[in-house]
C-alpha cells in the first residue's frame, strides 16, 4: 500500500497516557487521520452491514450504498446468491449504477455504456471492434480482465454484510462467540424491511460509536426515557465489550419496578424526572413482549459501522457512513418480523416515534456529537477528552454508568491504527 | 359550497397552520386537527416502494399534545425557527364528507448563529373536513423529499 507523507508522520502520532483514557481530540478533526481510518479499518479487515436480506429479496434486485467512503452495490443474482462490487466503471471510474435502488439484470455505466452483469463482469464495450475495420481496442483487449472490483458478501440471519479486505474472516467469526447470541435473539426469525430514515450529522464518526457505547448519557441526556420508565440506569443492565479487541459492544436494560428508580432519581436531585408528566395519548408505549428476557432496550454494535437496535417493539440496524472528518450519515433500517400480526405491526411503525432522526429518545444523540464537534474543532495541539467513569468497577459487565466499553473500543481502534503502546 | 370560497378556506387554514409552527404557536398546532386526526411524516424513497416506516406517526390530536409537550419540556436540541413557503394548492377530491387537497411546501430553517438553510421541501397531502365553522385537517400526510435530515427533526414540518 503506498502512503502519503501525511500518513507516514501519523506513525508517530502521539497518544497520551494517564487515569481513565484521553483521546486526543485531533483523531476527530485531522483528515490525514480520516483517510488513514478509511485505509486501515474501512477498507481493512472488517465487515460493514449493507442491506437486510428482505431489502434484496428478489432475483435481480440491488441495492446502492456505502463501505465507508467507497459506493458500493449489493445485489441478488438469478440463481438467487449475493453477490456485491464496488461502484466505479473500469473504463474511466463512473457511478455504473445511480439508483438507490431497482432491480436490473445488467447495469450499464452511461457514459460508453460498458455493461456488467449481476456479479460485475464485464460483459460488452461498444465499438471494442471499432467501426468500419477501424480503431477499437487494443488486439489485446481482454474482456474479463476488467470487472469491478468485488466485495466480499456474506450473510448472517438475514443480514447482508460486505467486506473490502480478503484478510477479514468469516462474518461469523468476525463478529465472535461473544456478541452471536446477541444477534440470533434478535435475528431468530425471518424478517421484513420497513423502510429506513437518514439523518446528517456534522460531526465525526467515531463520537457517534462513543455514544452508543455510552450508557451514562442515557438517563441524562435523553429525558423523555426516563421520564416515562423507558429506559433507567438502575434498571437490570448489561454492558459487554468484545472482550477479544473491544471494538464491538452490547448494552441492554431490562425494567425494574417502576416506583422504585424513579425515587433513586429524586433522591439525586437529578433533573430529569419531572414526576407527574403523564402522556396524554399512552398508545406510543403500548408494547407487546417478544423476547424470553423482555429487554427494553438493547443496543448491539458491531465495528466500525453497524448498530442492531431493539427498543421495545421497534427493530432496527443503523449504519454508519462516513463523509469526512466532521460528517457522518446515520441510517436507520427498521424491520419487523415476517410473521407479525396487524397490531404488532402497527406498535412497530408507532414506535418508531421513539429512535429515529426525529425520535423523543434518540434526537439528542447527533445534538451531542455535533456540539462536542463544535467544542473540539479548534482545541489546541495535544488536548483530549477524559474517559474515567466506572474505572475502577470490579464487575464491569453489569454497570450502565461506565465507560468501560468506549475505553475498550479505543483499544481496539489504537491497534487497528498503529498506535498500540 | 363555490369553489371560490372551498380555496379561500383552503388558504385560511393553512395559513394558521404555518403560522402555529413559524410564529411559535406549536401549542395550538394540534386543535388544527380534529380529534382522531394523523400527522404523519415519511419519506419519498419509502413513500414510492411503499415502505410503510414514519419518520413521525401522530395519529390523536392528544399524541400531537404530547409532541409538544415532549419538545417543550423533554427533549435537547438546537433553538430553531422555520418559515413555510407552501404552493401549488390543488383540490384533488371532494364528496360530501371529506376534500382531499395537495400541495408543496419548502421550509427553510434558522439557528441561533444567523445562518438560514434549506431545512425541507416536499408534498402534503391532506384530507380536510367541515365543522361548519372552519376546515380541520382529519389527516396530513407529509411526503418529504429531503430523506437525508440534517442533524435532527424535532419541529413538526
Ligand atoms: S466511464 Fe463507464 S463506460 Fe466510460
Ligand atoms: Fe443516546
Amino acid at each position: 500500500m503506498q502512503h502519503s507523507a501525511a500518513d507516514s508522520a501519523l506513525n508517530d502520532f502521539h497518544w497520551p497516557r494517564g487515569q481513565g483514557t484521553c483521546v486526543p481530540y485531533a483523531v476527530f478533526t485531522d483528515q490525514a487521520i480520516f483517510e488513514r481510518e478509511q485505509a486501515r479499518i474501512y477498507q481493512g479487515p472488517t465487515w460493514h452491514f449493507l442491506a437486510l436480506a428482505d431489502e434484496i429479496a428478489q432475483p435481480g434486485a440491488f441495492k446502492s450504498t456505502f463501505i465507508g467512503t467507497t459506493p458500493v452495490v449489493v445485489t441478488r443474482t438469478r440463481d438467487g446468491e449475493l453477490a456485491g462490487w464496488v461502484n466505479r466503471c473500469a473504463h474511466r471510474g463512473a457511478l455504473v449504477c445511480r439508483e438507490p435502488r431497482g432491480n436490473a439484470r445488467m447495469h450499464r455505466c452511461v457514459y460508453h455504456q460498458w455493461t456488467y452483469d449481476q456479479r460485475g463482469q464485464l460483459r460488452g464495450v461498444p465499438f471494442q471492434k471499432g467501426l468500419n475495420e477501424k480503431a477499437g481496442m487494443p488486439a489485446d483487449f481482454n474482456v474479463a480482465e476488467h470487472n469491478l472490483p468485488p466485495v466480499r458478501v456474506e450473510t448472517c440471519h438475514g443480514l447482508v454484510f460486505g467486506s473490502l479486505s480478503d484478510a477479514t474472516p468469516d462474518l461469523r467469526s468476525y463478529i465472535g462467540p461473544q456478541m452471536l447470541p446477541w444477534v440470533e435473539r434478535i435475528f431468530h426469525k425471518p424478517v421484513e424491511y420497513l423502510g429506513c430514515t437518514r439523518q446528517y450529522a456534522k460531526s465525526n464518526w467515531k463520537l457517534y460509536y462513543e455514544n452508543v457505547k455510552d450508557p451514562y448519557h442515557a438517563s441524562l441526556l435523553h429525558l423523555f426515557h426516563t421520564t416515562f420508565n423507558i429506559y433507567r440506569s438502575n434498571m437490570l443492565g448489561r454492558s459487554i465489550a468484545d472482550s477479544r479487541h473491544g471494538l464491538h459492544s452490547l448494552i441492554t436494560s431490562t425494567p425494574l419496578d417502576d416506583t422504585e428508580t424513579a425515587g433513586a432519581y429524586k433522591k439525586e436531585g437529578i433533573s430529569t424526572y419531572e414526576e407527574g408528566l403523564k402522556l396524554a395519548d399512552p398508545s406510543l408505549l403500548a408494547t407487546r413482549p417478544e423476547f424470553a428476557e423482555q429487554t427494553s432496550n438493547n443496543i448491539h454494535t458491531l465495528f466500525p459501522s453497524t448498530v442492531i437496535q431493539q427498543i421495545h417493539n421497534t427493530l432496527a440496524v443503523r449504519q454508519v457512513l462516513p463523509k469526512s472528518a466532521a460528517e457522518f450519515e446515520l441510517v436507520f433500517h427498521f424491520f419487523g418480523y415476517a410473521d407479525d400480526d396487524d397490531e404488532l405491526r402497527a406498535m412497530r411503525l408507532k414506535q418508531a416515534n421513539l429512535a429515529g432522526p426525529a425520535g423523543y429518545i434518540s434526537m439528542e444523540d447527533t445534538a451531542a456529537t455535533e456540539l462536542v464537534q463544535r467544542g473540539i474543532s479548534s482545541a489546541e495541539h495535544g488536548s483530549g477528552s477524559y474517559i474515567a467513569m466506572g474505572d475502577e468497577i470490579q464487575d464491569q459487565g453489569s454497570s450502565l454508568i461506565s465507560e468501560h466499553m468506549i475505553r475498550s473500543f479505543w483499544d481496539g481502534y489504537r491497534e487497528l491504527m498503529g498506535w498500540a503502546d | 359550497m363555490d369553489e371560490q370560497t372551498l380555496y379561500f378556506r383552503i388558504e385560511r387554514l393553512f395559513a394558521r397552520y404555518c403560522a402555529c409552527i413559524d410564529e411559535d404557536e406549536l401549542d395550538q398546532w394540534p386543535d388544527l386537527f380534529t380529534e382522531d386526526g394523523c400527522y404523519q411524516m415519511v419519506a419519498r424513497e419509502n413513500y414510492t416502494h411503499g415502505y410503510p416506516i414514519p419518520l413521525v406517526l401522530l395519529d390523536s390530536r392528544g399524541m400531537m399534545q404530547d409532541r409538544v409537550h415532549s419538545l417543550k419540556n423533554a427533549n435537547i436540541f438546537a433553538a430553531h425557527r422555520y418559515r413555510h413557503a407552501q404552493s401549488g394548492v390543488r383540490i384533488t377530491a371532494r364528496d360530501d364528507d371529506e376534500i382531499s387537497v395537495s400541495s408543496s411546501y419548502i421550509v427553510v430553517q434558522t439557528l441561533d448563529d444567523g445562518v438560514t438553510e434549506l431545512y425541507q421541501a416536499g408534498s402534503y397531502y391532506d384530507r380536510l373536513v367541515d365543522n361548519g365553522d372552519t376546515l380541520m385537517f382529519r389527516e396530513r400526510l407529509v411526503i418529504y423529499d429531503t430523506s437525508r435530515v440534517q442533524t435532527l427533526l424535532a419541529t413538526p414540518v
